[in-house]
């Protein structure tokens, strides 16, 4: 219950600062900080001490495809050219109701397996993409931490 | 006596030189005669008749210009007036002339026939060539008899009084002094017989059946290990075997029956990024083995039992020419086992590979740069934040 409270005071704040100027809103859990000077393809972007970091890029669209072409493009690019094993695909929404896609793929990186969600949402001018990865233990670990923050996505 | 022994070696010497001619140029009918069928073969699309005449024709030509070298050191050797080299030479033609034969007589069986090519091709000069063989080879059995008895002047059938062969004909030899000859039925090496009917007659129900199924996977990379050892168990559940397995790909063999089972369950292992199911026909391949096997047991037998009542330097010939079709047999028996546990197996390969094996780019690169930038290692290179 304590554990529960703390998430949403976290959340709500986290909310507040990340949501200002910004076309979605994204919230990080306890036990990960957030890093606003993000660099790079991210906007934003959440890491956990060990390793496990969710994050955000946004792309801007020109009305040119709809949420199944970005669905398969990034399935097509994650398994032939990365070699990426898609593991699941489900619908998701997100806080706001708008309806995406989850591609959860794995990946063995030096004999080690990794996990690597991937979520998608279409927004009237751009592709939201959450993405959240780390080692398959730890993907384990911070599982309820990672889907809460994957459903704390906000397009606005 | 020494003037007479060495005009003897010069006729007969002579003889053998007329009787390599002939048979080279029967040889040479012979492999005209094939080469004929194989067109035809050929031309009517029958696979089966034409992969074995072409094997035959190979090895007929094989064994003609090993004939044809045979016959140019009988020629040296008959310059140099040498009885060893010429008895040599003689020998290799003679066993030449044997396995011609025996090939044109696998030619004809090739396509199911019992006509003997030979029955076509006799002409007018002389005998045919196992009359021919069985005249030789009698001969000599009949000189080695002869030296064993304790004749004069026994040089093998190159001793021989002169008898100078009618142009064409075949040499007519002669051991001497007079010794009985050999019965023609143990006489040298007798060629196989042909096997009678066809040789396929009782193969065409089983043929479809002798299909080799193999399948390669290439699963995407995630849970190594793990999958590796789930492809084995699969495979030892349904009755196969590992045959292979490295750090990233595994082989495993399953029974041909339970081929589709395991290559389902194997797919629910992973991710399959590439599929291959090939089945490959080895019929041709099994069916001219096991022609090509019996033949050679028929010879092995042969043999055997000439070798129980031959003389000391016959032995030693059959004994040589045992130990050559007992390896035949060997490596023959050795490739149909190979054969039929490729078919009674069917083989499994499933690889991890990062990337799918694509050597032609058949589909377009979409022009979005940020989905390159997608995956774990841009997702975890969390660059240093400065203060």
């Amino acid at each position: 219950m304590r554990r529960a409270s703390a998430l949403v005071v976290a959340a709500a704040l986290s909310l507040g600062a990340v949501a200002c100027g910004r076309s979605y809103a994204v919230a990080a859990a306890p036990g990960f900080v957030a890093i606003d000077k993000e660099q790079g393809p991210y906007q934003w972007r959440a890491v956990a001490p060990d390793g496990v970091a969710v994050a955000v890029r946004v792309v801007p669209l020109d009305d040119r495809a709809d949420l199944p072409f970005w669905t398969h493009a990034v399935t097509l690019r994650m398994r032939e050219s990365e070699g990426y094993a898609l593991v699941g695909q489900r619908d998701v929404r997100s806080r706001d109701g708008t309806p995406g896609t989850e591609l959860v793929f794995g990946h063995d990186e030096s004999g080690k397996p990794f996990v690597y969600r991937v979520r998608l949402f279409l927004g009237k001018k751009n592709l939201y993409v959450v993405e959240a990865g780390g080692t398959k233990d730890q993907m384990a670990r911070y599982e309820a931490s990672v889907d809460w923050m994957l459903g704390s996505m906000k397009l606005l | 006596m020494l003037l007479w022994a060495s005009s003897a070696r010069a006729a007969g010497a002579r003889e053998q030189e007329a009787f390599a001619d002939q048979a080279i140029d029967l040889m040479k009918t012979g492999e005209r005669a094939v080469r004929e069928r194989l067109g035809t073969a050929q031309a009517s699309r029958n696979a089966v008749w034409a992969r074995c005449l072409d094997d035959k024709l190979t090895q007929l030509e094989t064994v003609q210009r090993q004939a044809e070298d045979a016959r140019g050191a009988l020629r040296r050797a008959s310059l140099r007036e040498d009885v060893d080299a010429i008895q040599q030479a003689a020998g290799s033609m003679t066993r030449l002339d044997a396995r011609a034969k025996e090939l044109r007589t696998e030619a004809d069986a090739c396509v199911g026939r019992d006509v003997v090519m030979l029955a076509g091709m006799r002409d007018a000069r002389g005998p045919a060539r196992g009359e021919l063989d069985q005249t030789i080879v009698s001969g000599q059995i009949a000189a080695e008899k002869s030296r064993a008895d304790g004749g004069e002047e026994a040089v093998g059938f190159f001793s021989a009084p002169a008898s100078t062969p009618a142009s064409g004909a075949a040499p007519v030899v002669s051991a001497a002094p007079a010794a009985p000859a050999a019965p023609a039925a143990s006489a040298g090496f007798a060629p196989t017989p042909a096997p009678s009917g066809s040789p396929y007659a009782g193969d065409v129900t089983h043929e479809a059946s002798r299909l080799a199924y193999s399948a390669d996977l290439a699963l995407a990379v995630f849970q190594v290990d793990a999958s590796l050892a789930s492809v084995e168990a699969v495979a030892r559940e349904l009755g196969g075997y590992l045959a292979q397995r490295g750090d990233a790909q595994v082989t495993v063999r399953v029974p041909r029956p339970r081929f589709d089972e395991a290559l389902a369950r194997v797919e629910k292992l992973g991710d399959v990024v590439h599929r291959n199911v090939a089945a490959e026909d080895v019929t041709d391949e099994y069916v001219d083995l096991d022609l090509r096997l019996k033949n050679a047991r028929a010879m092995r037998d042969q043999l055997a039992g000439l070798l129980k009542g031959a003389a000391v330097k016959d032995a030693v010939e059959i004994e040589k020419e045992l130990a050559k079709v007992t390896e035949v047999i060997e490596q023959i028996e050795g490739r149909l086992k190979v054969l039929r546990d490729k078919v009674g197996y069917s083989s499994i390969t499933v690889s991890f590979q990062a990337n799918a094996p694509s050597p032609v780019r058949s589909t377009a690169i979409l022009p979005f740069p940020w989905l390159d930038s997608m995956g774990l290692q841009a997702l975890l290179d969390v660059p240093k934040v400065t203060p």
